[in-house]
C-alpha cells in the first residue's frame, strides 16, 4: 500500500485440481447442508494469477471511486471484499469481471470471468433446470449442469420458476448457473444478503468446492464473519482506498 | 477449464435461451397478437371502413404495425435483462458477436411474426392482395428493423435516463424500411427501386450495428 495504491499481493495461491474438469471436481461433493466444505487442493508452487489489476482505477462523473489498485488473485482462492455502502465494492467486482473498463491501469484475466449480483443472473420466467441449462450452454458446458444442480441442492426446485423462489433459493440457483459455466474468476456481489446463518454455512461449503476446482472467488459482503475463516484474504474498500485488511 | 466456445455455437445458445425465456413466459406472443389485432382494426376504422378505401393503405398499415412493435421490443432486448439482473452474466458468457447474432435472430422472429400477423389481418379485413415482392420486403425489412432494435436495445439498457425516448428513436431510424416495405406490398408499384432501397438499407443497418455492437456493450 504505497503511493495511494492498494498493493494487494497474491493471496494464498491455490492451483486448480490437477487433471480434473470442473464437473469432475463437483461430482461426489457434498450437497448444500450435508456437511463441511472440502478443503481445496493446495500446491503453491503451481499457482498462477487468474486476475491481475495493475494501477487500476475507475472514475464516476470524473471522480475516481478509489485510488489506483494493484491486485493479483491466484486460482482457487477466496477473497472477501468488505466496506460500507457506496464505497465502490460493486465497481471493483464489475471491473474485475471485465464488465467495466478501467479509467486508468490495466486488467488481465486468465480465463472466463463472471459477475453475479445477489440472486440475479437468471431470467425469472424460466424454471431452475431450464435456466441453469441454457446458461451452461453458453459456456459449452452442458455436462456440468447436473453436478452443479446437485451441489447446490436444487433437485427439488428444478421445476420451479426462478421468479417464484425465495431470495436464498435464488442465490443458490444463480450460483449453480455460474459455477456450471466453469469460470476462472467468479465475482459474487452480496450473495450473503438474503441468507440466514445456515445459508451462509451452506455457501461456505459450496465455495470450498468451487475453489477446489480452481476458480478464484471475489466476494463482496456485509457479513464476512462466517466466510472469513475459509478466506485467503480480505479487501476493505473505504474512504477512497482498497486495502488488505 | 474455460475453453472458448465457437461464436456460432454461442449465438445458437443465445437464441435457444431467448426461445426458452419466451416459451416460459410467452411475453412476446401474448403482447404481439392483441397489439397487431387492435392496430389493424383501429387503422381499418380510421382509414375505411369500406374495402375500396382500405386496400390502398394495407401495406402502410402492416409496416406501421411492424415499426410500432420495435419500440417495446427495443426495451425487451436488454433492459428487461438488466431489470432481472441477468444481463451481466450473459455479457460475461457470450462474445459480442454471438450476443448480437442471438438477440438479432430472436428480434427478427418477433418482428417477422408481427409482419405475418398484420399481413394476414389486412388480407382478411381490408381485402387487400399480397404481391410476391411483399414477401421479400417483409423478410429483409424485418431483418433490418431487428438489427436496429437490437442495437437500440443495448443503448436503452445502458442509459440511466430517458429510456423511453431512446427506444422511440427506433421509429425515425426505421423510416426506410417503412417506405420500401409499404411500396413493395402495394400492387402495381415498380418493384426494382424499392427492392434496391430495402436491400441497401438492410445491408447498411446490419453492418453498422454489427460494427458498433461491441462498443455499445462497453461501460
Amino acid at each position: 500500500m504505497t503511493g495511494g495504491a492498494a498493493a494487494c499481493g497474491p493471496v494464498r495461491p491455490v492451483p486448480p485440481r490437477a487433471g480434473g474438469s470442473y464437473s469432475d471436481a463437483m461430482v461426489g461433493q457434498p450437497a448444500v447442508g450435508s456437511g463441511p466444505a472440502s478443503p481445496p487442493a493446495v500446491d503453491p508452487a503451481a499457482a498462477a494469477p487468474v486476475l491481475t489489476l495493475t494501477g487500476v482505477s475507475r472514475a464516476h462523473g470524473g471522480r475516481p471511486v478509489w485510488a489506483p489498485v494493484d491486485l493479483s488473485l491466484a486460482a482457487g482462492t477466496l477473497t472477501l471484499v468488505t466496506g460500507p455502502n457506496g464505497a465502490g465494492k460493486t465497481t471493483l467486482l464489475r471491473l474485475a469481471a471485465g464488465l467495466l473498463r478501467p479509467s486508468t491501469g490495466f486488467r488481465a484475466c486468465a480465463g472466463r470471468a463472471l459477475y453475479v449480483r445477489g440472486g440475479g443472473g437468471l431470467r425469472t420466467a424460466q424454471t431452475v433446470a431450464d435456466a441453469v441449462s441454457v446458461t451452461a450452454a453458453l459456456a459449452g458446458r452442458g455436462a456440468a449442469v447436473l453436478p452443479a444442480v446437485d451441489l447446490l441442492g436444487l433437485r427439488g426446485l428444478a421445476d420451479r420458476r426462478v421468479g417464484t423462489l425465495s431470495a436464498g433459493e435464488r442465490v443458490r440457483a444463480a450460483l449453480a448457473a455460474a459455477i456450471a459455466c466453469g469460470p476462472a474468476l467468479l465475482c459474487l456481489d452480496e450473495p450473503t444478503a438474503a441468507l440466514d446463518r445456515q445459508g451462509l454455512l451452506d455457501l461456505a461449503v459450496v465455495l470450498g468446492v468451487v475453489r477446489g476446482s480452481g476458480t478464484a472467488v471475489l466476494l463482496a459482503t456485509h457479513q464476512p464473519d462466517v466466510l472469513r475463516p475459509s478466506a485467503d484474504a480480505q479487501l476493505a474498500v473505504a474512504d477512497g482506498r482498497v486495502a488488505l485488511s | 477449464m474455460t475453453e472458448p466456445v465457437p461464436v456460432v455455437a454461442q449465438a445458437v445458445a443465445v437464441l435457444r435461451r431467448e426461445v426458452a425465456v419466451e416459451r416460459a413466459g410467452r411475453e412476446a406472443l401474448v403482447t404481439t397478437a392483441p397489439y397487431v389485432a387492435a392496430f389493424v382494426v383501429l387503422a381499418g376504422l380510421a382509414f375505411g371502413p369500406s374495402p375500396q378505401q382500405l386496400a390502398p393503405v394495407a401495406g402502410g398499415t402492416t409496416w406501421l404495425a411492424v415499426l410500432g412493435a420495435t419500440v417495446p421490443l427495443a426495451r425487451a432486448v436488454a433492459a428487461a435483462e438488466v431489470a432481472e439482473d441477468s444481463w451481466d452474466l450473459l455479457r460475461g458468457l457470450a462474445a459480442p458477436g454471438a450476443l448480437f447474432t442471438g438477440k438479432l435472430l430472436a428480434a427478427w422472429a418477433a418482428l417477422a411474426l408481427t409482419w405475418a400477423l398484420a399481413t394476414g389481418l389486412v388480407v382478411l379485413l381490408f381485402e387487400a392482395p399480397v404481391p410476391p415482392q411483399a414477401l421479400y420486403g417483409g423478410a429483409l425489412g424485418t431483418l433490418a428493423l431487428a438489427a436496429l432494435t437490437t442495437g437500440f436495445g443495448v443503448l436503452v439498457a445502458a442509459g440511466t435516463r430517458r429510456r423511453g425516448l431512446l427506444a422511440a428513436l427506433v421509429l425515425p431510424a426505421g423510416l426506410p424500411a417503412l417506405l420500401a416495405g409499404t411500396q413493395l406490398a402495394t400492387p402495381g408499384v415498380p418493384v426494382l427501386p424499392w427492392a434496391v432501397l430495402m436491400t441497401l438499407y438492410a445491408a447498411t443497418v446490419l453492418a453498422a450495428v454489427w460494427a458498433v455492437f461491441p462498443v455499445l456493450l462497453e461501460e
